[in-house]
């Protein structure tokens, strides 16, 4: 860990306001999700109990909260600040900088997909094996880096955090709904039932929900996990080389 | 009278307070012919000079000179369309990537969230022969306000955790745009006297500012700038004697008349109101001198120093001055 990703996280963490959405909204929201679902608790999605695919649904919620939301604004506000410039008057790699603020946010997610596991053993007494636990949160987590990489880009390219903010809930909400977390993504029409496929929101439930199904690693999800993270990871080293360079 | 081009050139090669060493060293800063444009603005004009090695040199110009621009494309942030940037012997990205450079930006905001001393740690940790955090902190002032939150600091506390991250790396070049812009006059003088007290860590130093009379106190030489252009490079008296004609005394002289006043040496013009006369000279030495000999009474004389603004307009006015 470098210092620079240290100091990060440090910082981040004593930004209580930012702590509670960020890590326990999702949590807080899945039982009042259950509370007020009218699936009979026979019900199943995805070849899953509804409990258990709703947990990882909301579990990917708590990976675009911690990756998107709370990093572009963030970004955004420091650039308007002037404190990315003061970064960039100073011996750090912008690399450095850029990878600390993706590593900074899976720093963040972590905790906040553990915590809606744990809402869900608590809250519907959901059971799934040691092993399958750790697995699903591990691949979620993997699963955030996309979303870290899109909350980099869009606190880079907006002007000031209000506009951040406005954008990555766009951005939540288009990759929410098109990646089939609303409905089945079959029963999305025609071409959106293939596009769904392709966003990594949908890749993220579709780790999670194998992962719970206790199926191997759906290689095509990592695919698209990795595609979106090294397209936007490289659209966002693109914006901060310009902005140095203006 | 503003002085002819060649006068302004002459400084430039033989400016007496530019120690022979300087000029013999490589400088720490080489501008040639650096533009710099936004869109239709020409923020920065074929603008050149140096800044010799221990040297203390001030960016002097109104809002809007260009003066933040010159600072940026020396540290990298911005590029140049036309002209060459020689920093430490180096690229401006160069420079400031080997920890040559120390910055304090006019608007240099701070992490919301760090505390004083982690935050002067982490910057400390990126450069090779960083000062002691304890010495940081000092020569900042803030050693009793190391464990707060600098997003709970005052606006001039926290202008003094910047001094302390510009400090921290024992730069050899510290860069400072506007550094005392909100201070008052107290705390002006005690940041520069914490500058002082580091010089002995550095290189050179630059620094933007607005005010003459900072310039004239701290810097060894002036570079004057108008519309992203260089109009005067020379000690702060050069400068001043450059924008001549600017300077202004104010009295209260019972009696006096009018064209007696009028009438004194290099006078240019005067007014009396309220019992005041207020006179502007080309040559105030001379203007007082011969006021106390004409035998007028004279009470509660006040000098007023040249104005920047005066000086700008006559030196930035001047065509053959540019050029």
């Amino acid at each position: 860990m470098t210092p620079y990703l240290r100091f990060e996280i440090v910082c981040q963490y004593r930004r209580l306001d930012a702590l509670l959405w960020r890590l326990l909204l999702p949590a807080a929201l899945y039982p009042l999700f259950r509370l007020t679902s009218s699936s009979a608790p026979e019900a199943t999605f995805q070849g899953l109990p509804s409990d258990v695919s709703s947990m990882v649904i909301f579990a990917v919620l708590a990976t675009l909260l911690s990756g998107v939301f709370a990093t572009a604004p963030a970004l955004a506000a420091e650039r308007a600040s002037g404190w990315l410039a003061q970064l960039r008057a100073m011996p750090l790699p912008a690399t450095t900088t850029v990878a600390a603020k993706v590593a900074a946010a899976l720093a963040f997610a972590l905790p906040a997909i553990a915590l809606v596991m744990l809402a869900a053993a608590i809250s519907e007494g959901v059971t799934l094996g040691f092993g399958r636990w750790i697995e699903l949160t591990l691949l979620l987590w993997v699963a955030t880096a996309p979303f870290a990489a899109l909350g980099v880009l869009i606190g880079l390219l907006t002007p000031s955090p209000v506009v951040a903010q406005s954008a990555a809930a766009g951005a939540i909400a288009v990759l929410w709904v098109l990646g089939g977390m609303v409905t089945e993504p079959s029963d999305l029409p025609g071409a959106l039932e293939t596009t769904a496929g392709l966003l990594p929101t949908n890749a993220a439930a579709e780790l999670g929900w194998a992962a719970a199904r206790a199926e191997a690693v759906p290689g095509s999800a990592l695919a698209v996990v990795a595609g979106w993270t090294a397209g936007l990871g490289t659209l966002g080293a693109l914006a901060w080389r310009k902005l140095g360079t203006r | 009278m503003s002085p002819p081009a060649s006068d302004i050139r002459h400084w430039r090669a033989t400016g007496n307070s530019r120690s022979v060493i300087a000029m013999v060293l490589e400088p720490v800063v080489k501008l040639s012919t650096v533009t710099r444009r936004f869109g239709e603005v020409t923020a920065v004009d074929e603008l050149s000079f140096e800044v010799g090695r221990g040297e203390t040199v001030a960016l002097l110009g109104l809002n809007g000179a260009g003066k933040t621009t010159a600072l940026e494309l020396i540290l990298g942030l911005q590029r140049p369309e036309v002209g060459a940037i020689s920093v430490l012997g180096r690229s401006p990205g160069g420079a400031v990537a080997s920890g040559g450079v120390g910055a304090m930006l006019q608007r240099g905001g701070l992490p919301e969230g760090a505390r004083v001393a982690e935050l002067v740690e982490l910057v400390r940790g990126m450069y090779r022969r960083p000062l002691r955090l304890d010495e940081s902190l000092a020569l900042a002032g803030l050693e009793r306000l190391a464990r707060r939150r600098v997003d709970r600091l005052s606006a001039g506390q926290q202008q003094r955790v910047r001094l302390a991250l510009a400090l921290a790396g024992r730069p050899d070049l510290l860069l400072l745009d506007e550094p005392t812009a909100a201070m008052d006059a107290a705390t002006r003088r005690s940041f520069w006297s914490r500058i002082a007290e580091s010089a002995a860590e550095r290189r050179g130093l630059l620094f933007a500012t607005h005010r003459l009379e900072e310039a004239e106190e701290v810097a060894d030489r002036v570079l004057m700038i108008s519309a992203g252009r260089l109009v005067a490079d020379g000690s702060a008296s050069e400068v001043k004697r450059a924008a001549g004609g600017i300077a202004a005394v104010s009295f209260r002289a019972p009696g006096a008349s009018l064209e007696v006043l009028e009438r004194l040496p290099a006078v240019e013009s005067v007014v009396i109101a309220g019992g005041r006369v207020s006179m502007r000279s080309g040559d105030l030495d001379r203007t007082v001198r011969a006021l106390l000999a004409s035998g007028t009474w004279v009470e509660d004389l006040e000098v007023e120093s040249p104005r920047l603004e005066d000086a700008l307009v006559k030196l930035s006015g001047e065509p053959e001055a540019r050029e």
